[in-house]
C-alpha cells in the first residue's frame, strides 16, 4: 500500500534502477522530509542515474557537482562577475541553485568547499557578497562518498555528517538484475524516456503535509528509547544526538506517508533507524578493529528494545 | 553525590532492609546464647552503608575484613591488637582448622572463632543479597516471606517469643515492599521522581500500613486451630507410652495444672483386671481448681495413713450398707507405677508384694513401699463392696447438714475468683428448678449431653492467659474429652454450692474374656479417665459421670418405698448410654443454642463462633475439599488455553464497552501467547501478526492488527465497530483451541 502519487515516482525510478526499491523509497523519504542523503558506495553502481531519475520524475531541475580538491566555494555557490556593459556586478548562480543536486565524491574537496555546500543544505540559503540568496524549493542534495579510497580525501567532520538525514548504500545488483540492466540499456538509456509524474508544486505540498502525519507518544518514546540506547551502548563512543531523534521522527513521518498511512508505526522506526542513526554514532576504536559496523550496532539495539504496544496511560 | 529524592528513598530502603535483617539476628541471642550480637548488627549496618554509598569494593572489602579481624581479636584474644604476631597466625590457623573440619563434616568440633567468622561471612553475603534485591531487582518479597517463616519457626520451636517481632516485620516489610513497588513503577514508566509523586504514593502507603497493622493488632485473634505442634512432634519422636505419667496426656498423667489441648490416643496396656464388678478404678483426687487445671489444696507429701496387705484400708468413701456383696478384683499390671489403683469402697488389699502402703491424705493416692523405697507392684488383689447408693438417701440431701459452718468442706467449694460470672449464672440456671442435691447433680451431669456438647479428642483449645478452662469449654468450644466435662461439672456444682471434687483413674476397660468364672478386662492408656465425686453429708462421696458417651457402672437403688432391696441394681441410672470404648460424638445440632447465654439472638461474634466450630469440626472434609479444589484449579489453570477462549468469546459477546476492541485484542495476544505463539517484546505488532497469519494461513490477524495499530499509534478515539471485527477475532481465538 503506497501513496498513489508517490508510488508512480517509485515506479519511474524502478524503471531505470532495477531491483533498487529500497534505495528509491529512502530517496523519496528524504525528499519528502526535506532532508539530504549521503550515499556511500563504489562508483558505477548507478548513483547518478538514481538521482537523475528522481529529478526527472518530479520535474525538478538537476545539477551535478563533481568535487575535486581544487574546487572553490564559488564554484559551488556562484560568483558575482563585473558586467562592463551594465557597469555592475552580476550574480552568476552556481550549481547549488538547483532543485536536486548530486554532489559527487564530496570528500575529495577541501573542507572550505564542503562547508559551503553543507551550509547551503542547512540554511536553505547562501550568502554571496553580503547578499543572502535563498535556494530553490524543493532543495535536495544527494552526496556520494567513496568508501575505499581514503588517500587525498577530506573526510566529512562528524558535525557535518549530522546534516544528512540518512546514509545509505547502493550495493551491487544481483546477476539477474544486472542482465536486465544490460537489456534495457542496449538501445537507448531508459532515463531519456522518463516523464515527470508529479509536479514540483505537488511535491512541495506533500512536503508540507508530512508534518501532519500522526506520531503518537508511544512512538516518540520508542524513538527516544532507541536514541538513548545508542548513547549507552558499550561499543559506542558517541551516541545519536537529539537531532538524530528529530531526524528519525521526520523520516518516519515521510515513510508513513509514502506508505499511504497518516500515522507512524513502530515498524517504520525499526526500518529507518539504521539509516538515520548509523552515520550519527561514532564507534569506539576497539569496536572498529573488531570489524563492527555502526549499522550492526543499531540493528542490535533495535533487536533489544521493547516495542510499545499499548497506549501510554497518562 | 547529589542527595536528591532518589537517594533519600534508597536510604530509607536500605534502612528498612537493615531493620529486617536485624530481625534475623535478634533471636540468635536467645536461641544459641551467642553474645556480642551488637557487633554483628554493626557489621551488617556497615556493610549496607557501603553498598548504599557505592563505595569501591576494594575499599569497602578491606574495611570489612579489618572489622572482622578486629572483632575476632577483641572477642577471642586477651592480647593487645598491636601484637599482630600473636593473634593473627592463631586466628588464621583456627580458621584453617575449621575449614578442614567443615570439609570432614565434623561440624560440632569447629571452634567459636571459626563460627563467628562464618557468621560474618553469612552477614556479608546477606547484605550483598539485600543490596542486589533493592538496587537491581527492586523486589524483596522472597526475603520478606523467609523472614516471616524464620520468626514463625523460631517462635514455635524455640523459647524465642516472636509476637513483637512479627508486628515489626509486618510494618517494615510492607513499607519496604510498597516503596520498592513505587521504584519499580517509576522505572518501568520512566517517570521522573518528584516530591509530588512521593506524597501521592507515600501518604496512602504509610496510612494503609499503619491502619491495617493497627486493625490487625486490635482485632480479636482466633485461637490457633491447630494445637501447639511441639508436644505432638515430641510425643511422636518419644514413642507412645514409654514412661510413667505420659508426656502428653497419653494415659494417666500427674500434672493437671494446665488442661486443654489435643489428646493423642495410645493403646498401651496398663493392666488386666479380673472381676465380676467392673467399675471405675480410682487413683487420686484433686480439689483445687485454678482456672486452668487442677491442683491440690494441700500439697501431697506422700505421707498419711499406712496399711499393709490384709489390713482394713483406712479410707471410707461412703457409707455402704453391709448387705451389699463383697467382690474381688485381681490386677495384673503391665505398666508399673508406684501407685496402685483401687475400687470404690475398698475393704482389704488381699495380695500385693510390698511391705506397706501409704494413703496420702491430700489426694487419696495409695503408694506402695518396700522399706523406704517405692515399690512397683506387678500384681495385687482387692476386696471391695459393690458401690450402691440409696436414691432416697441421696434425694434427702438439700444442704451441708452437720457440716454447716464447720468449714471442713470449704476446699470442695473453692472456685477461682476470676471465674466468669456467666459460669456461675449457668450453674444457677441449670440447678434452680431442682430442690435436692442429687437432682441438681444429675441435672448438671446430663446438661452436656442434652445441649449438644461433643466428645472429641482433637483440636481441643487450650485456654489463653485470660481465659478460663471451664468457661471456654462451656461457652465457646463445647467440644472436649473427659477432663473438660468432669472439670466443668465440678465447677458448676461448686458454683451451685454443692461440694465436689475431681477424680482420676481408669474406666473399666474392655472385656477380653473369662477367667475362673469372672470377667477379664484389659485397661489401656486410652482408658485413663477423670470424673466427678459429689459429697453428700449423709452418704459420702458419690461418683458422677458427665462425659458424653461414658457410663460409670454405679448403681443407685430405687428404694422408693420400704425395704432396702438390692435386686434392682441392674435397672439403675436412667440416662446412660453406650459403652465407654465407643464414645460416639453427638451430632452437632446447633451447639450454640441452649448454652443459656445467648438470648440476644444473632450477633456477629456468635455467627463467627458458629463458623469456627463448623470449620474445625469438619476440618478433614474442608482439607480434602480444599485439596481437590486446589488441584482442580491448578489443572484448569494449566489447560486454560483450551477453555479460556470459550469464556472470552462469551464474555466479549455480551460485553458492552467503548474500549471493547482494545481489550479483546489484548486478550487475543495473551491467548496466542498461551497457545505458544509468543510475541517477542522487541517485535512489532504487524511483524507478529504476519507471523501468526503465516502460522494459521490466514489474514485475520493482520486485519485486526491494522485496526489496533490505528488505535494505539494514530490516537484514534473511535474504535472500529466491534460487530465487524468480532468474527475475525472469534475465528482467530477459536483456532487457538485446536
Amino acid at each position: 500500500m503506497y501513496h498513489q502519487k508517490l508510488e508512480t515516482v517509485l515506479r519511474n525510478i524502478e524503471h531505470v534502477m532495477i531491483g533498487k526499491r529500497n534505495v528509491a523509497e529512502l530517496s523519496v523519504v528524504a525528499l519528502l522530509a526535506q532532508g539530504h542523503i549521503l550515499l556511500e558506495d563504489v562508483p558505477g553502481v548507478g548513483k547518478t542515474m538514481m538521482v537523475r531519475a528522481l529529478a526527472k520524475s518530479v520535474g525538478a531541475n538537476f545539477t551535478r557537482i563533481q568535487f575535486t580538491p581544487d574546487l572553490l566555494p564559488s564554484d559551488v555557490i556562484g560568483v558575482s562577475i563585473y558586467n562592463p556593459r551594465e557597469l555592475e556586478f552580476q550574480f552568476r548562480p552556481g550549481p547549488i541553485m538547483g532543485n536536486i543536486i548530486l554532489a559527487d565524491e564530496i570528500n575529495r574537496t577541501s573542507p572550505k568547499t564542503q562547508s559551503a555546500l553543507l551550509e547551503g543544505m542547512e540554511e536553505g540559503s547562501v550568502t554571496v557578497d553580503g547578499i543572502t540568496r535563498s535556494l530553490e524549493k524543493p532543495f535536495f542534495v544527494m552526496a556520494t562518498q567513496n568508501p575505499i579510497e581514503y588517500e587525498g580525501t577530506y573526510p566529512l567532520p562528524e558535525a557535518q555528517l549530522d546534516r544528512f538525514l540518512l546514509k545509505m548504500k547502493m550495493g551491487y545488483p544481483t546477476a539477474q538484475e544486472e542482465m536486465e540492466v544490460l537489456n534495457r540499456i542496449q538501445y537507448s538509456p531508459p532515463i531519456d524516456k522518463l516523464e515527470p509524474v508529479i509536479s514540483l508544486e505537488e511535491l512541495i505540498q506533500l512536503q508540507r503535509e508530512v508534518s501532519d502525519i500522526v506520531v503518537d507518544d508511544t512512538i516518540k518514546s520508542y524513538i527516544v528509547d532507541l536514541a538513548g540506547k545508542t548513547r549507552a551502548h558499550a561499543n559506542v563512543y558517541l551516541g545519536a544526538s537529539p537531532r538524530g531523534s528529530i531526524a528519525l521522527m521526520k523520516a518516519c513521518q515521510a515513510y508513513a506517508m509514502l506508505h499511504g498511512r497518516d500515522f507512524v508505526l513502530p515498524d517504520d522506526v525499526q526500518f529507518l533507524a539504521p539509516y538515520i542513526f548509523s552515520h550519527r554514532i561514532i564507534l569506539k576504536s576497539e569496536a572498529k578493529y573488531e570489524g563492527i559496523q555502526p549499522e550492526d550496532v543499531i540493528e542490535r539495539i533495535v533487536a533489544r528494545t521493547r516495542v510499545p504496544v499499548q497506549r501510554l496511560v497518562k | 553525590m547529589k542527595f536528591g529524592w532518589h537517594k533519600a528513598t534508597f536510604f530509607i530502603l536500605y534502612l528498612l532492609s537493615f531493620l529486617l535483617l536485624w530481625e534475623w539476628i535478634r533471636p540468635i541471642n536467645q536461641v544459641t546464647e551467642t553474645s556480642y550480637l551488637h557487633l554483628f548488627v554493626a557489621f551488617a549496618g556497615l556493610s549496607l552503608l557501603f553498598y548504599f554509598f557505592e563505595v569501591d569494593w576494594r575499599i569497602s572489602g578491606a574495611i570489612k575484613i579489618l572489622f572482622i579481624a578486629v572483632t575476632l581479636q577483641s572477642l577471642y584474644f586477651n592480647t593487645s591488637i598491636l601484637e599482630v604476631g600473636t593473634w593473627l597466625p592463631e586466628t588464621v590457623l583456627s580458621l584453617w582448622e575449621g575449614l578442614i573440619l567443615t570439609v570432614q563434616q565434623d561440624w560440632n568440633a569447629v571452634s567459636n572463632i571459626y563460627r563467628s567468622f562464618l557468621f560474618f561471612v553469612l552477614l556479608w553475603l546477606g547484605t550483598y543479597l539485600l543490596h542486589y534485591w533493592i538496587s537491581v531487582r527492586k523486589q524483596l518479597f522472597l526475603f520478606y516471606v523467609f523472614t516471616v517463616i524464620y520468626v514463625a519457626l523460631l517462635d514455635t520451636f524455640s523459647p524465642y517469643n516472636g509476637n513483637a517481632a512479627v508486628i515489626r516485620i509486618i510494618l517494615i516489610g510492607f513499607l519496604l515492599m510498597g516503596l520498592l513497588t513505587f521504584q519499580r513503577i517509576l522505572d518501568q514508566e520512566r517517570l521522573k521522581q518528584s516530591m509530588n509523586q512521593y506524597q501521592k504514593w507515600m501518604i496512602p502507603l504509610v496510612a494503609m500500613v499503619i491502619f491495617s497493622s493497627a486493625v490487625a493488632y486490635a482485632a480479636p485473634k482466633a485461637d490457633p486451630i491447630w494445637p501447639d505442634p511441639v508436644p505432638y512432634i515430641q510425643s511422636f519422636s518419644d514413642g507412645a507410652g514409654s514412661g510413667p505419667g505420659g508426656v502428653n496426656r497419653l494415659g494417666y498423667g500427674v500434672d493437671d495444672t494446665a488442661l486443654g489441648g489435643s489428646f493423642v490416643g495410645d493403646d498401651t496396656k496398663v493392666f488386666d483386671v479380673v472381676t465380676n464388678d467392673a467399675q471405675y478404678w480410682r487413683i487420686e483426687t484433686k480439689d483445687l481448681y485454678t482456672g486452668k487445671g487442677w491442683e491440690n489444696a494441700r500439697t501431697p507429701t506422700g505421707e498419711g495413713a499406712e496399711f499393709s496387705v490384709g489390713e482394713q484400708i483406712p479410707l471410707s468413701l461412703s457409707r455402704i450398707s453391709e448387705e451389699s456383696d463383697s467382690v474381688t478384683a485381681t490386677f495384673d499390671i503391665n505398666l508399673k507405677y508406684s501407685h496402685i489403683v483401687y475400687p470404690y469402697n475398698p475393704i482389704l488389699l488381699e495380695e500385693g508384694d510390698a511391705d506397706r502402703f501409704v494413703l496420702d491424705a491430700a489426694n487419696e493416692k495409695i503408694t506402695s513401699y518396700n522399706g523406704n523405697e517405692r515399690a512397683e507392684l506387678s500384681e495385687y488383689e482387692w476386696t471391695f463392696r459393690e458401690p450402691d447408693y440409696s436414691l432416697t438417701a441421696l434425694r434427702e440431701t438439700t444442704g451441708l447438714g452437720d457440716f454447716e459452718g464447720t468449714g471442713e468442706l470449704d476446699q470442695f467449694l473453692q472456685l477461682p475468683e476470676e471465674l466468669p460470672q456467666r459460669v456461675r449464672d449457668l450453674a444457677v440456671e441449670i440447678t434452680e428448678s431442682e430442690d435436692n442435691w442429687y437432682d441438681k447433680a444429675t441435672a448438671v451431669e446430663s446438661y452436656f449431653s442434652q445441649n449438644g456438647f461433643v466428645y472429641d479428642q482433637e483440636d481441643i483449645p487450650v485456654p489463653g492467659s485470660r481465659e478460663d478452662y471451664v468457661d471456654q469449654f462451656l461457652f465457646e468450644s463445647q467440644r472436649g474429652y473427659c477432663d473438660n466435662f468432669s472439670t466443668s461439672m465440678v465447677v458448676l456444682l461448686r458454683a451451685a454450692d454443692i461440694p465436689a471434687r475431681w477424680v482420676k483413674g481408669y474406666t473399666e476397660g474392655e472385656l477380653t474374656g473369662q477367667s475362673d468364672g469372672q470377667n477379664e478386662y484389659e485397661v489401656t492408656n486410652n482408658n485413663a479417665h477423670s470424673w466427678v465425686e459429689v459429697f453428700f453429708p449423709s452418704i459420702g462421696w458419690v461418683p458422677f459421670e458427665p462425659t458424653v458417651g461414658f457410663t460409670n457402672n454405679v448403681s443407685v437403688n430405687y428404694d422408693i418405698d420400704t425395704e432396702s432391696d438390692t435386686e434392682t441394681e441392674e435397672a439403675a441410672e436412667e440416662e446412660e448410654q453406650e459403652s465407654p470404648e465407643t464414645p460416639e460424638p453427638m451430632e452437632e445440632e446447633d451447639p450454640t443454642l441452649g448454652t443459656g447465654s445467648d438470648e440476644q439472638g444473632f450477633t456477629f461474634g456468635q455467627s463467627w463462633e458458629d463458623i469456627k466450630a463448623f470449620v474445625s469440626e469438619n476440618k478433614l472434609a474442608f482439607l480434602v475439599a480444599g485439596l481437590i479444589l486446589a488441584l482442580a484449579a491448578f489443572v484448569l489453570y494449566r489447560i486454560r488455553f483450551r477453555w479460556l477462549p470459550r469464556v472470552l468469546i462469551l464474555y466479549y459477546g455480551i460485553k458492552k464497552d467503548d474500549q471493547i476492541f482494545t481489550k479483546a485484542y489484548l486478550s487475543l495476544l495473551k491467548q496466542l501467547d498461551r497457545y505458544g505463539l509468543k510475541r517477542d517484546e522487541t517485535q512489532t505488532l504487524s511483524a507478529y501478526a504476519r507471523e501468526v497469519d503465516r502460522f494459521f494461513s490466514t489474514k485475520e490477524m493482520s486485519k485486526l492488527t491494522a485496526q489496533y495499530e490505528r488505535i494505539v499509534y494514530r490516537q484514534d478515539k473511535k474504535e472500529p465497530q466491534w460487530r465487524d471485527m468480532r468474527e475475525l477475532w472469534e475465528n482467530l481465538i477459536k483456532r487457538t483451541t485446536g
